[in-house]
């Protein structure tokens, strides 16, 4: 009885997961008529994003992390004056669907020549290892080796554009952005110099690493 | 003044940090080698291995470890942290007598300790190639510091006892507030690609009753200076104290010391600030 109780209720989720990603490839595709922009405008429909435009990447994300920034882009928690008006003219379940459909997309790699080598080495070390002396830690601390994220909460850094990349943590530093869970992010970047966000944006960009299942 | 290595004054004068724990403003600790400086040679290449058994201890001492920790998870930046047990800080201090062995213990037996307890595995010999390599690493980050003086920063900082006794209740606010996100919330961490990302703080992965962390006052101490992240002294004391009672009021690997019964072992070996033996929430803790 509850193994056919599971059964059933394993089907019915696939069935609410795939209309949401159906709902949420038409808001990507088309936007909605509340004001949201089709989001494969700048993101593209693949999720693979502009890098050299600073669009993110949203193939992959997290469908958690996905929602979450879009709530707070509405709120202005995450403040950024091209999403700030999309994201206000999203409903709740628009914003489900819309985390639901990127979410499943296959990451696509993504990978940046570096500008020089002083600044390829500064960089990956601090990814690496941080820059303890004045409390930074290593990115790879909580996005994982290779800064492929983990779980709902630390995204992959991996994958994405330089010009992205520097953007969130000089936001971060200012203070336009300060959506993080116990002020994890704000608290290190506000640490680091712009030479260092560059360097360390610009390492992560020369990367390229996929997440896979995660096993213990 | 005269004793000290002049290089070793000018590099601690250089760092002057401020902990927010309430005693000196400012305290100044030593400045260990910089990875860079590391040297290209027979020598450097075993402080690289030393350096690498330390940060990836899963990879690199597999066959001497028993749970998802890795040496940096308690000493953190690669050991040269102050105020989180850096290798420069003990590395003087060896050998010494100790309480926990009722012997006098080398620095390869102390670090035995470690994989036997922090680890839940097996020592290494005192030959190995692993400790040969973690003994290289401690050199080599010391160099410059005195023997037998007690350097600044050299272990985790000793809290004043708590105004009030610490409660699970309380730590686990504290917990779900600031370590839940990292931690998990059933305290088992967080892996990518089988690599620990976030330590397991209790459960089967974790340290096992006989490592040093289990105490309640180690703990606080260590989570009051380093914890959540790079956020080192955010949370008060008493916080900490509840926080720690909380997370080491849980089950995890049983002590590889005990010989006889829980009691007999609590009472031989457990005669300290620690949750052992006790029944809390439903669970006689000692039991793996």
């Amino acid at each position: 009885m509850i193994r056919l109780f599971l059964f059933f209720s394993t089907i019915c989720s696939i069935a609410y997961a795939d209309s949401s990603v159906e709902a949420g490839k038409k808001i990507v595709m088309n936007g909605n008529d509340k004001g949201a922009l089709a989001c494969m405008t700048c993101h593209m429909q693949n999720g693979e994003g502009m890098q050299e435009s600073g669009f993110p990447q949203l193939a992959g994300l997290h469908a958690g992390y996905i929602s979450k920034q879009l709530k707070d882009l509405q709120s202005k928690k995450r403040i950024n004056d091209v999403m700030n008006p999309i994201a206000k003219g999203l409903t709740e379940a628009d914003i489900v669907s819309v985390a639901a459909y990127y979410s499943q997309l296959p990451i696509i790699s993504k990978v940046e020549q570096s500008s020089s080598a002083k600044k390829f080495l500064e960089g990956k070390l601090i990814a690496e290892r941080g820059i303890w002396s004045k409390g930074v830690p290593a990115c790879y601390a909580c996005h994982g080796p290779n800064a492929v994220g983990v779980g709902e909460a630390f995204p992959p850094l991996v994958n994405q554009g330089k010009i992205y990349l520097t953007s969130q943590l000089l936001a971060w530093k200012k203070g336009t952005r300060k959506n993080d869970p116990a002020f994890l992010m704000s608290t290190i970047a506000k640490k680091l110099t712009k030479l260092e966000i560059e360097a360390v944006s610009e390492y992560l960009s020369t990367l390229t690493d996929i997440k896979t299942a995660e096993v213990k | 003044m005269k004793l000290l290595p002049l290089h070793f004054i000018l590099l601690a004068s250089t760092l002057a940090l401020s902990l927010n724990l309430g005693q000196a403003a400012t305290v100044k600790y030593f400045q260990p080698p910089l990875e860079k400086d590391i040297p290209d040679n027979d020598f450097g290449k075993l402080v690289k291995l030393g350096r690498d058994v330390f940060i990836d201890t899963q990879t690199h001492a597999k066959a001497y470890v028993g749970n998802s920790l890795n040496c940096v998870n308690c000493h953190l930046d690669a050991g040269r942290l102050p105020n989180s047990a850096p290798l420069w800080g003990a590395y003087g201090m060896y050998p010494a007598y100790r309480t926990k062995t009722k012997k006098v213990d080398t620095l390869e037996n102390r670090m035995q300790g470690c994989f036997m307890y922090s680890m839940n595995g097996k020592a290494p010999a005192v030959d190995a190639p692993e400790m040969k390599a973690l003994v290289v690493y401690m050199y080599w980050m010391s160099t410059g510091t005195p023997v037998g003086v007690p350097l600044p920063g050299r272990v985790y900082p000793v809290l004043k006892k708590p105004k009030r006794a610490p409660n699970w209740d309380a730590g686990e606010v504290v917990y779900q507030k600031n370590c839940m996100i990292c931690h998990g919330q059933d305290g088992s961490g967080q892996y990518v690609k089988g690599k620990t990302v976030f330590p397991p703080l209790w459960g089967k992965d974790s340290f096992n009753w006989g490592a040093g962390m289990h105490r309640i006052n180690t703990a606080a101490g260590f989570i009051q200076a380093n914890m959540p992240l790079a956020q080192g002294g955010k949370l008060s004391d008493q916080d900490a104290w509840d926080v720690a009672y909380f997370i080491n009021s849980h089950p995890r690997p049983a002590d590889p010391r005990q010989k006889g019964t829980l009691e007999e072992a609590k009472k031989q070996l457990h005669d300290e600030d620690c949750s052992y033996g006790l029944e809390i929430h439903g669970e006689k803790l000692g039991h793996q």
